[in-house]
């Protein structure tokens, strides 16, 4: 498991892990928004009531639910935008293209000065469409091939305004499918459309490059753009892409035709028309669910970054994760460093992103505190990227607080191995100094009782000299006794075999040892399979009952101890619950060097103690 | 003769208890005393005793010093005698002090050097080749063997028991004879009877049947 190169970078205590650059909840919309749905709503409404009654026109159902969409979806589509990613000015621009709609409510007028403005709409609706396609879904134009595209529609919006009397022409072309018989005159003191004019052509083949030039920037995008932008593309541009291509072929039917087909071609450029008029008033859909897809896109990919987070990977392991699933593979994260005030790559180096790259920082309580380094275009994705950052850092602090759980842990065991060798040690010593200590004193004293015993002539004294001595014999026995409890003399001499077998001479039940040839194991190890076999006996003694045997069988599996104690008495219904404090001491002691113990029995089935004990380990 | 005896004893109060009590005796000669294994490996070369009379325990491990050295001498210097005055009344010391052959070892227990006699007689039979186990040592075998349900023990009568285990102490026909009040040719039969019933070999041989029954007893009870 890999570690953070930079510790200060994460604080496992601290448990809000809430990315501050997590989109922020869903808030009532702010007054101005409530404003603009209710004018766009009203707007909507007026177009329809305004258009539907407008008889001049040759579909005016049709045309009505057209300008209604035109309006009431860009302004809708880009509230909701500029909800879901605030710092995005695609939703603004959505916005902008909605409000441009409201004019063109004009052209149902059957007055030929409003008429002749609603027409001339037809003008800002085409470029701002043309901007929000570009400008899909960064709400930026930032490429050459996107400037050259935007350069190529200002050309041809000055064209359009310097050859003003020609956008009566041109612009109800475009915007009106057709009257029923005669569309209201223009009335702004322009000329007569003229069909013949160089600068007309001029401004035809532009609008053919400038919408074809749009279409393959989209085309490109889709080509080369990582599988998010590509996603967004492949769920937002196509109603685009259709609108620029119709846009093209009706403008180079013009080009060729410029007074129109003939009556029997008339259907193709009918066809034409309306498939303009749909497109552009379906456009903002798209962009819609190009939206909730990338929402629902980055709610998948969270999902997989938590799964793979619940295996606890390493940094490197997620880093792996998300390059793939964002198609992004010099993807790196980066936690924050306190001591570089830097954010650093899992290896420890600084992330400094290429020209190609941005870095998206995770914020938590106000500060840096990990960060992805990504390619630029993953920044369409904002909310993507903020939950995988704030899932890479609860995944980096799972892992951290791991390694200090783990730390901790082998800690805990060393100290509780040392408590316990620390206690061996000092029973050994306690043995010692009762057998060689105070039993050698003793022996002394009956000697000189013995001597002085020997020396005098009254009776009495010797009486109570021998009196003396037998207790002296009795103090002996005792200590030989209390000290052969604290550490058995056979133990330390020939090891478990015989120090068992030494035992289950004085043991009150039957107890036969076998021996698979355990051999000498470090003292520690002898001494916790040694208590630990004795108390199981005595476990034996009070719960197994009348009769029962006990076998005791020592041996080695490779590197292990491996002890069983198994009696065939009556058995306990509860074994953990019997023998209290002394099972308690029995796996303390046999745990402290990191061995295994387990108790097993039913009644009429006897009770097995059995464990194992590493015979390296931490021992000695 | 005077029996020249090297002592080995890490415990000064235990050391000088041990030469006082020794020093009344006429036919022994405490020639060097020692309190460590190496020391008194040395000078059991270089003195050459007739005994060795050595705690078990001592530096440098403080185990079954004793007990090594008794082994080790039954190569280098096998007609020196060991007796072992231990603090441990742990039949299994004694049994691995008899191992490989019981001829000149003794196995006593610490307190024995306040009856001046007991270690006495030790260094004497020890000398003459025979050996000895201190009867607390026997006892405690004998008392295992009465808590078992051993059904071929059980053959033998109380009075065969008692003497099996004065046979396990190191005690002669006459000894025993002494010891219980009875005729010599009274021994001989409970003893022939006893090794039969346990067959038991060599119940002729008076220096492995020591062993023998000490083994058997330790054996049974194990």
């Amino acid at each position: 498991m890999t570690q953070l190169q930079c510790a200060s970078a994460v604080h496992p205590a601290a448990t809000d892990a809430r990315a501050s650059g997590s989109p922020p909840p869903a808030v009532s919309a702010r007054p101005w928004k409530r404003a603009l749905t209710v004018f766009a709503v009203a707007a909507a409404g007026l177009a329809l009531w305004a258009t539907a009654r407008a008889d001049f026109l040759a579909s005016p159902g049709w045309l009505a639910a057209q300008k209604a969409g035109l309006i009431l979806g860009p302004i809708g589509a880009g509230i909701y935008w500029m909800r879901r990613r605030p710092g995005n000015r695609f939703g603004l621009l959505l916005i902008v293209l909605g409000l441009l709609g409201v004019p063109s409510i004009l052209e149902s007028s059957s007055d030929p000065t409003l008429f002749a403005i609603g027409v001339l709409d037809g003008t800002p609706i085409y470029a701002m469409t043309t901007v929000v396609i570009l400008a899909f879904p960064s709400g930026r134009l930032e490429g050459l091939p996107e400037r050259l595209v935007l350069a190529g529609l200002v050309v041809t919006m000055l064209l359009v305004v310097a050859v003003t009397e020609s956008a009566s022409h041109l612009v109800p072309g475009l915007a009106i499918p057709d009257c029923r018989a005669a569309c209201p005159e223009p009335r702004l003191g322009l000329a007569a459309p003229r069909s013949d004019g160089i600068v007309e052509h001029v401004l035809g083949v532009l609008s053919v490059a400038v919408a074809l030039g749009t279409a393959a920037v989209i085309a490109w995008r889709f080509h080369t753009g990582t599988p998010p932008r590509r996603r967004a593309h492949a769920i937002g541009s196509p109603i685009a892409v259709l609108f620029l291509l119709t846009a093209a072929a009706y403008r180079g039917l013009l080009v060729f035709e410029p007074g129109g087909l003939g009556a029997g071609e008339r259907w193709i450029q009918d066809w034409l028309r309306w498939g303009l008029a749909g497109t552009l008033a379906l456009i903002w859909s798209g962009y819609l669910l190009a939206l909730v897809a990338a929402q629902l896109f980055a709610a998948r990919v969270l999902r997989d970054v938590v799964d793979a987070s619940m295996r606890r990977p390493s940094v490197e392991g997620l880093e792996r994760l998300l390059r793939e699933r964002l198609g992004d593979p010099g993807l790196r994260i980066g936690f924050w460093c306190e001591r570089e005030r830097d954010f650093a790559g899992t290896a420890g180096e600084p992330l400094e992103p290429s020209p190609r790259q941005a870095l998206t920082t995770v914020e938590r309580e106000g500060r840096p505190a990990a960060a992805i380094l990504h390619d630029v275009q993953l920044s369409d994705d904002p909310e993507l990227l903020s939950a995988a950052g704030s899932a890479a850092l609860l995944a980096a602090e799972n892992t951290e607080l791991d390694r200090a759980w783990n730390a901790s842990l082998r800690e805990l065991e060393a100290s509780r191995a040392r408590l316990t060798q620390a206690s061996d040690r000092e029973r050994r010593k306690l043995e010692r100094d009762l057998h060689d200590g105070a039993q050698q004193r003793l022996m002394a004293i009956q000697i000189k009782l013995r001597l002085a015993k020997d020396q005098t002539s009254d009776p009495r004294l010797a009486d109570d000299l021998e009196a003396i001595g037998a207790d002296a014999e009795q103090a002996v026995e005792e200590l030989r006794t209390l000290a052969h409890g604290i550490y058995p003399p056979v133990l330390r001499s020939y090891g478990l075999t015989e120090a068992l077998r030494s035992f289950s001479r004085s043991a009150p039940i039957e107890v036969a040892v076998r021996d698979d040839g355990i051999g000498r194991c470090p003292r520690t190890v002898e001494a916790a399979i040694y208590f630990c076999s004795t108390e199981a006996v005595q476990n034996a003694v009070k719960h197994a009952g009348d009769g029962a045997r006990v076998m005791i069988t020592l041996g080695r599996d490779g590197p292990l101890a491996r002890f069983a104690i198994a009696d065939d008495g009556v058995g306990i219904a509860e074994p953990s619950s019997a023998g209290g404090e002394g099972l308690i001491g029995m796996r303390d002691r046999i745990g402290a060097f990191g061995g295994e113990f387990e108790i097993r029995s039913s009644p009429g089935a006897g009770t097995t103690v059995r464990g194992t004990v590493p015979l390296n380990g931490n021992s000695r | 003769v005077t029996i020249r005896v090297v002592l080995g004893e890490d415990s000064y109060l235990a050391r000088e208890a041990i030469m006082h009590v020794l020093e009344a005796e006429d036919d022994i000669e405490i020639v060097a005393a020692c309190s460590d294994l190496d020391s008194l490996r040395l000078t059991i070369a270089d003195v050459r005793p007739d005994v060795v009379l050595t705690d078990i325990s001592m530096p440098p491990s403080h185990t079954d010093e004793g007990i090594r050295l008794a082994a080790e001498l039954r190569d280098t210097h096998p007609d020196i005698g060991v007796v072992i005055l231990s603090q441990y009344a742990e039949p299994v010391f004694a049994t691995k002090l008899l191992e490989g052959s019981t001829d000149r070892r003794a196995y006593l227990l610490k307190e024995r050097v306040q009856g001046r006699g007991d270690v006495t007689r030790a260094l004497q039979e020890v000398v003459a080749g025979r050996s000895i186990v201190d009867p607390r040592i026997v006892e405690l075998l004998l008392a295992a063997q009465r808590r078992r349900d051993n059904s071929r023990f059980d053959t033998l009568t109380p009075r065969e028991q008692e003497i099996l285990g004065l046979v396990a102490e190191g005690l002669n026909n006459g000894a025993i004879a002494e010891r219980i009040v009875i005729t010599k040719r009274a021994v001989e039969r409970h003893i022939n009877s006893i090794f039969s019933k346990l067959g038991l070999a060599d119940a002729e041989h008076y220096s492995r049947r020591v062993k023998a029954a000490l083994l058997y007893l330790a054996d049974r009870a194990g």
